[in-house]
């Protein structure tokens, strides 16, 4: 069955899959590609799913169970969490149901390209469902065998996990799930949010989609994976980890960015005033992302990094109840009937 | 008729303490609701998975206990007229209490004749009783982290999916926000994960084990030791697990295998202490030593799965294994491009908390604390350079890439970087031991130099925290205060050490640049005193006579715990008795005078003459064996004076008119009981 897959992915490298757009190219163009693919796929081990499979089947596997897909957010972020989908969705009781993939950049986890297990960015899966539904565990533990990965014949556990992240002043309690000792998902029952009581409570399931392809694929250097038949993600990530390392440890202008994080504080709170929600919590987002290089260039000591933390979560914490104010003056859209 | 309890609570998966937290209150809280309800039952029984917390009641009878209360009336004379026909004080009662006025009894006690209401209540069947008694009971249980699911309201370690109740083969109605209890129980997760049902309680554990499920703890924890046995003995290994991994794996499991796995043996190169904790602490695998004790390059993984997928189960885990060692190793390399020594600067970037400056001012007031202990305790030159030495590179390790990913090894790593930089083996030890003891029951401080740093830093961390108004409050006590306060008696005592710890102190917050540093030191003494009151009592010290040694000043807690061993024993022997009353009567005597100087020539009688001769004969040798830490003896010479105390008694009358001559004796005695003091508090000792 494997191998059937296999051949169908190869199929589509071969011309199928190809754009209208690449196929206006030249023959000659055309044809060369095709030789490089035949050569490349050739030379590279056959594997059961590509990279960007595995986020189309997880795509498909909970928009089929009713979640909205959306898009990463077009503003930095350490992590889903940070995506409005979830932080601003997550509050009062309008239900909700999404699935989106949010590249996370986390500036102190670079490695200029020459760790095989940490990087600067990763890829996030985030699914948010609230209320949590009574059969999520099984429902999630199903998601899996959607990429290639069948439970029954692992160990999977799901490991105490208390999540906490201070800037957002959000905590939940849940799992980390692992694969074989692996850890794979984390699996969150939001209880607050912006320092504000979750009800209904939101599950959250954030699948590391580098550490699950790297096990499905079973290679043990994240550059190796393969993104399609073609690319490997050292081909496509290689060379912005290189660049990102250097900026967020070596280059960042540590004065304009310290001047940015006052800044974007500051319209925030303006922004807050003038009712502009969205708007300021972009700001919020943007102050979280300068914290994190101003920490990765280790001019923020120890002391100070409490004081940072505290004014992000300050205007967090102000976005989030703003947002809860307007929905409620909204009559809570999402309420009757719903998604 | 009776019929077994059973209650399961169905859960997602549950955080190995809560599953902790869960059986103890499980047991606790139904013996004590079925006890006010008045049922009877058996033994209790509690089993538990990750997915599951179950009560198990023996033999609990169907109906609560009969009770029959008894109240007095008024007198038989007010309760019935000439005629005998009841007053209408009699029916006002007889109503008051629910009977008919003929119901009432009359019955005689000492104080005469009274009508008495006797009330029977009749005990209602369990049936009734039981779904009410057991949604408290699962309402009661409370977690240290509990959370909210769904839409709902009520709080657990983790959502609850299901519940069993049944009394006997009867389901027991109970509901939990709209999720009510049947029979139906669940298998386990991948290997049975169909509904299981669980026709009566005595059916409970052999309907799981049926799919998949262990639900006794023991059993697990059994086949978790037969299978660790079965996969290392056929190779010459010996399997080295943490008594504490193995106890959380236990809970971890409901199905356990064991599999062996292996890694490169160049990660042998890397400390035994990082192998271990990189296998332990995150993944809780257990540690294998092959024939010589050495560690082996493999491992043990207790799983959760399919035992046919062995292989599969295997190749995963050692894939995690290999990146966290290669982590480790890189980690290892990394840190040793520079020496504890030369990271010393960067602690002036390490807080230790924010009002008691960085972690670089904290290592040079230890090096001066060690110094100062050093000249107290009058140790050697070598052993204070030492511990210099060690104050100064102590907490370097805190900044290297090893310690802030396995923070449990500070000290740990420490130590072996001291030693590949080429510090004295005594230097490296103390690095290590000076966070010692780091958990309760944990081993004390083993060389004199790590003694010494263990006591500067706890010294500092009390009197930096108690300055700071840092003190512990109520069950909160985050610094670990009260153990570090604890164990500076039994550090004192292992290393045979004498010091004046109230002196140290003081000089801990005097170099912390507190105001009042002797308020700081005797706001510690104080709470180092109450821990060690509670310490030596829970070691079986009886309470008096820890009361009488408990160190005031010179603050010498080797010298309190000598003093006390001394006593103990003495009572132990009887003798303590007799040196008791010596000292009591001249004691009570002359506690109260104000102040009087003994002249030898008032003494007149043989019996003063005698007692006076006999206590200038102890004094010194008395103090002689005090300061050689023969406290047996010391105490020995105090029983030699008790025969004089007695005939001085026995012929003298203190009391006497002649007011010099009183003085007197009154001065000779307190010089008695002064020396009966020095020993310890005698006043304190509490006698049959």
């Amino acid at each position: 069955m494997i191998c059937n897959y296999n051949d169908e992915r190869k199929n589509r490298a071969l011309g199928m899959g190809f754009t209208s757009g690449e196929r206006k190219d030249s023959q000659q163009a055309t044809f060369r590609l095709l030789l490089f693919d035949i050569i490349a796929i050739i030379a590279m081990p056959e594997v059961s799913m590509y990279f960007q499979d595995m986020i189309m089947a997880l795509q498909a596997y909970w928009t089929e169970r009713g979640c909205i897909l959306v898009q990463p957010h077009d503003v930095e972020v350490g992590a889903g969490t940070f995506n409005p989908a979830t932080f601003l969705r997550a509050l009062g009781p309008e239900p909700w149901r999404v699935a989106y993939v949010e590249p996370s950049r986390r500036p102190t986890d670079g490695r200029y390209a020459e760790n095989p297990n940490r990087l600067h960015q990763h890829t996030q899966f985030q699914v948010i469902l609230k209320p949590s539904p009574d059969d999520i565990q099984d429902v999630y533990l199903e998601s899996l065998l959607a990429i290639d990965i069948d439970p029954i014949r692992h160990d999977v556990r799901f490991v105490e996990d208390d999540w906490e992240s201070p800037t957002l002043g959000a905590w939940g309690l849940g799992w980390e799930v692992w694969l074989d000792g692996m850890e794979i998902t984390q699996f969150t029952y939001f209880q607050q949010v912006g320092s504000i009581d979750c009800r209904p409570v939101s599950v959250e399931l954030t699948y590391g989609m580098e550490r699950l392809a790297m096990y499905v694929q079973e290679v043990d250097n994240v550059y190796d994976l393969r993104w399609n038949a073609v690319l490997t993600y050292g081909d496509m990530q290689r060379q912005s980890e290189i660049e990102w390392s250097t900026y967020c440890f070596d280059e960042a202008d540590t004065e304009m960015t310290f001047d940015l994080f006052d800044r974007n504080e500051a319209e925030a709170k303006r922004l807050l005033e003038k009712g502009l929600v969205l708007p300021a919590y972009d700001c919020v987002l943007k102050c979280s992302h300068l914290f994190n290089i101003l920490d990765a260039r280790g001019v923020i000591s120890v002391t100070e990094r409490t004081g940072y933390i505290a004014r992000v979560r300050d205007i967090a914490r102000g976005a989030a109840s703003a947002y809860l104010a307007q929905r409620e003056e909204m009559g809570f859209p999402l309420l009757e009937g719903g998604l | 008729m009776a019929g077994d309890l059973l209650l399961e609570i169905g859960t997602e998966e549950l955080p190995w303490g809560a599953v902790q937290d869960g059986r103890r209150q499980l047991a606790e809280n139904a013996a004590e609701l079925l006890a006010r309800e008045r049922l009877n039952h058996g033994d209790i029984v509690i089993y538990s998975t990750p997915r599951r917390l179950t009560l198990l009641v023996r033999e609990l009878d169907d109906r609560q206990e009969d009770i029959s209360t008894e109240v007095r009336g008024p007198s038989h004379e007010a309760s019935y007229d000439a005629e005998g026909n009841p007053t209408k004080a009699a029916e006002g009662f007889a109503r008051s209490r629910g009977l008919r006025v003929e119901d009432l009894e009359i019955r005689k006690t000492g104080k005469g004749e009274f009508v008495f209401a006797v009330v029977r209540e009749e005990g209602k069947p369990a049936v009734e009783v039981l779904p009410g008694m057991l949604e408290e009971l699962i309402g009661s249980l409370s977690f240290r982290k509990s959370m909210r699911w769904g839409s709902g309201e009520f709080r657990f370690a983790r959502p609850v999916r299901w519940l069993v109740a049944l009394h006997g083969n009867d389901v027991i109605d109970i509901s939990l926000e709209g999720l009510r209890a049947g029979r139906i129980s669940r298998g386990h997760r991948f290997l049975s994960p169909g509904k299981v049902e669980i026709a009566g309680t005595g059916t409970y554990l052999e309907a799981l084990k049926a799919n998949c499920v262990l639900a006794d703890e023991e059993e697990r924890r059994e086949a978790i030791l037969a299978g660790t046995a079965d996969v290392v003995s056929g190779r010459g290994m010996r399997a080295v697990p943490a008594a504490d991994t193995l106890e959380e794996v236990v809970d971890l499991v409901e199905y356990p295998h064991v599999v062996v796995g292996s890694f490169d043996e160049r990660f042998l190169g890397l400390p035994r202490e990082v192998l271990e904790t990189a296998m332990q602490e995150h993944q809780r695998y257990f540690p294998v030593e092959d024939e010589d004790g050495g560690l082996a390059a493999a491992f043990l993984v207790v799983h959760n799965g399919d035992p046919a997928q062995e292989e599969v189960i295997r190749r995963g885990n050692e894939r995690v294994l290999r990146a966290r060692l290669e982590d480790a190793s890189f980690f290892y390399t990394e840190d040793m491009r520079l020496s504890l020594e030369e990271r010393l600067q960067d602690l002036k970037d390490v807080v230790w908390q924010a009002k008691l400056g960085s972690m670089y001012d904290k290592c040079q007031r230890l090096r001066e604390l060690c110094a100062g202990i050093c000249r107290g305790a009058r140790l050697d030159p070598e052993v204070e350079e030492m511990a210099e030495r060690a104050a100064l590179l102590c907490k370097s390790d805190l900044i290297t890439a090893m310690v802030v990913e396995f923070p449990s090894l500070q000290g740990v790593m420490g130590r072996i970087y001291a030693m590949e930089a080429g510090e004295k083996v005594g230097t490296a030890a103390a690095i290590e031991e000076h966070y010692r003891p780091r958990f309760s029951g944990d081993t004390r401080p083993e060389t004199t130099a790590g003694t010494v740093l263990s006591l500067a830093e706890k010294a500092d961390n009390l009197a930096g925290c108690f300055g700071a108004g840092l003190a512990p409050t109520g069950s909160e006590d985050p610094y670990a205060l009260r153990r570090q306060a604890q164990a500076v008696m039994p550090i004192l005592v292992d290393a045979c050490m004498h010091l004046d710890f109230a002196l140290v102190l003081e000089e801990a917050a005097s170099r912390l640049g507190f105001s009042d540093p002797r308020g700081v030191a005797e706001e510690v003494v104080e709470f180092c005193r109450q821990r060690w009151r509670q310490m030596l009592m829970s070691e079986g010290f009886e309470y008096d006579l820890v009361a009488a040694v408990m160190p005031t000043a010179p603050y010498d807690p080797y010298d309190a715990r000598l003093r006390l061993e001394a006593m103990a024993r003495a009572r132990s022997q009887g003798t303590l008795q007799k040196a008791y009353t010596g000292f009591e009567r001249c004691y009570n005597l002359s506690r109260k005078m104000e102040e009087a100087r003994l002249d030898e020539g008032l003494l007149l009688e043989d019996a003063e003459k005698n007692l006076y001769s006999k206590l200038v004969w102890a004094q010194q040798p008395f103090r002689d064996h005090l300061d050689s830490d023969e406290h047996d003896a010391a105490l020995g010479m105090l029983l030699e004076l008790a025969p004089d105390v007695d005939r001085f008694f026995e012929t003298i009358f203190v009391m006497g008119d002649d007011e010099r001559l009183r003085d007197n004796r009154l001065a000779l005695l307190s010089e008695v009981a002064g020396l009966f003091l020095e020993f310890a508090d005698f006043s304190q000792v509490v006698t049959e």
